[in-house]
């Protein structure tokens, strides 16, 4: 039996977890995203020669397992969506929470409505964007990636990170709202006009 | 008499104006602006209600948001499993 790879087990394990809820979020499958850390780890052992001891092994791993799920949704030939990003306009949810009246109500009005708002349908808000915004606005809000370990861990430069977050917030808070609106949450916050 | 929306008094200390401070509301929080940006943009939002209430909802979404998406349940045996996966590879 050959002998574990010095430092490879010491740097992925603590990572197991928030790899697993950047999984989920790509994939809004609790078994295909175990599948995907596995296969991510998997591959990451195979590659471990290649990784430069003393440079960011997170972003590295990351970079393994988003790679891994673009290789499934290519065998799956799922084709990401257009959307219209230009119609959305910026502050979303700042602009329908003061239309709804709800800025002079309370202190905190992206808590209140995001109070109601459960990890679940964060999630599937998250995966009803376009990979390439879902993928980036995983790694930002999930892992706190910097934009700087964004661009290292997609490979991409650091202008088209900063666009795919603004433009992936942009469409989170457009997809939250249509979310809180189905479930109620949106009637249920609306000021209560005084008797 | 309506104002144009970039306008601002001439002799305002403060070289922001509401535009300028939207403008760097990514980069704020996404802790980028130098210690310069964000005194200004602290500056601004020192005399700007409104851009206070933009900065306070956007950062407290991002906020809640990461608190909530950290909170996704991890199976108990992930690291179990990951790791005979491993051990089984290097031994094959």
């Amino acid at each position: 039996m050959t002998a574990a790879p010095t430092g490879f087990a010491a740097e992925l394990v603590p990572l197991l977890d928030r790899a697993y809820g950047l999984a989920y979020s790509l994939t809004h499958d609790r078994a295909d995203a175990e599948d995907l850390v596995q296969e991510a780890a998997l591959l990451a052992l195979k590659a471990f020669g290649q990784f430069t001891p003393g440079t960011n092994f997170k972003a590295w791993f990351y970079r393994i397992l988003v790679n891994a799920f673009y290789g499934q949704l290519r065998k799956q030939r799922r084709q990401g969506e257009t959307v219209d990003l230009e119609n959305i306009p910026s502050l979303y949810l700042y602009g329908k929470t003061t239309a709804l009246g709800l800025q002079g109500q309370t202190d905190d009005p992206a808590g209140a409505l995001l109070s109601r708002l459960d990890a679940e349908s964060i999630v599937a808000a998250l995966e009803a964007l376009p990979q390439e915004y879902r993928v980036a606005c995983s790694l930002y809000f999930i892992q706190d990636f910097s934009y700087e370990e964004i661009a290292q861990t997609l490979d991409v430069p650091l202008g088209t990170v900063r666009s795919r977050i603004h433009r992936g917030r942009k469409l989170l808070q457009q997809r939250l709202w249509a979310i809180a609106e189905e479930r109620g949450i949106v009637k249920q916050l609306k000021p209560q006009a005084s008797a | 008499m309506k104002l144009p929306t970039h306008w601002r008094w001439p002799w305002s200390p403060h070289p922001f104006d509401c535009a300028a401070a939207l403008a760097r509301l990514d980069d704020y929080l996404d802790r980028r602006l130098t210690p310069k940006e964000k005194r200004l943009v602290e500056e601004h939002l020192a005399v700007c209600t409104a851009c206070t209430s933009k900065y306070r909802f956007e950062t407290t979404f991002v906020a809640e948001l990461r608190r909530k998406l950290t909170r996704i349940d991890v199976p108990p045996r992930l690291a179990d499993r990951v790791q005979e996966a491993l051990r089984r590879a290097q031994a094959s």
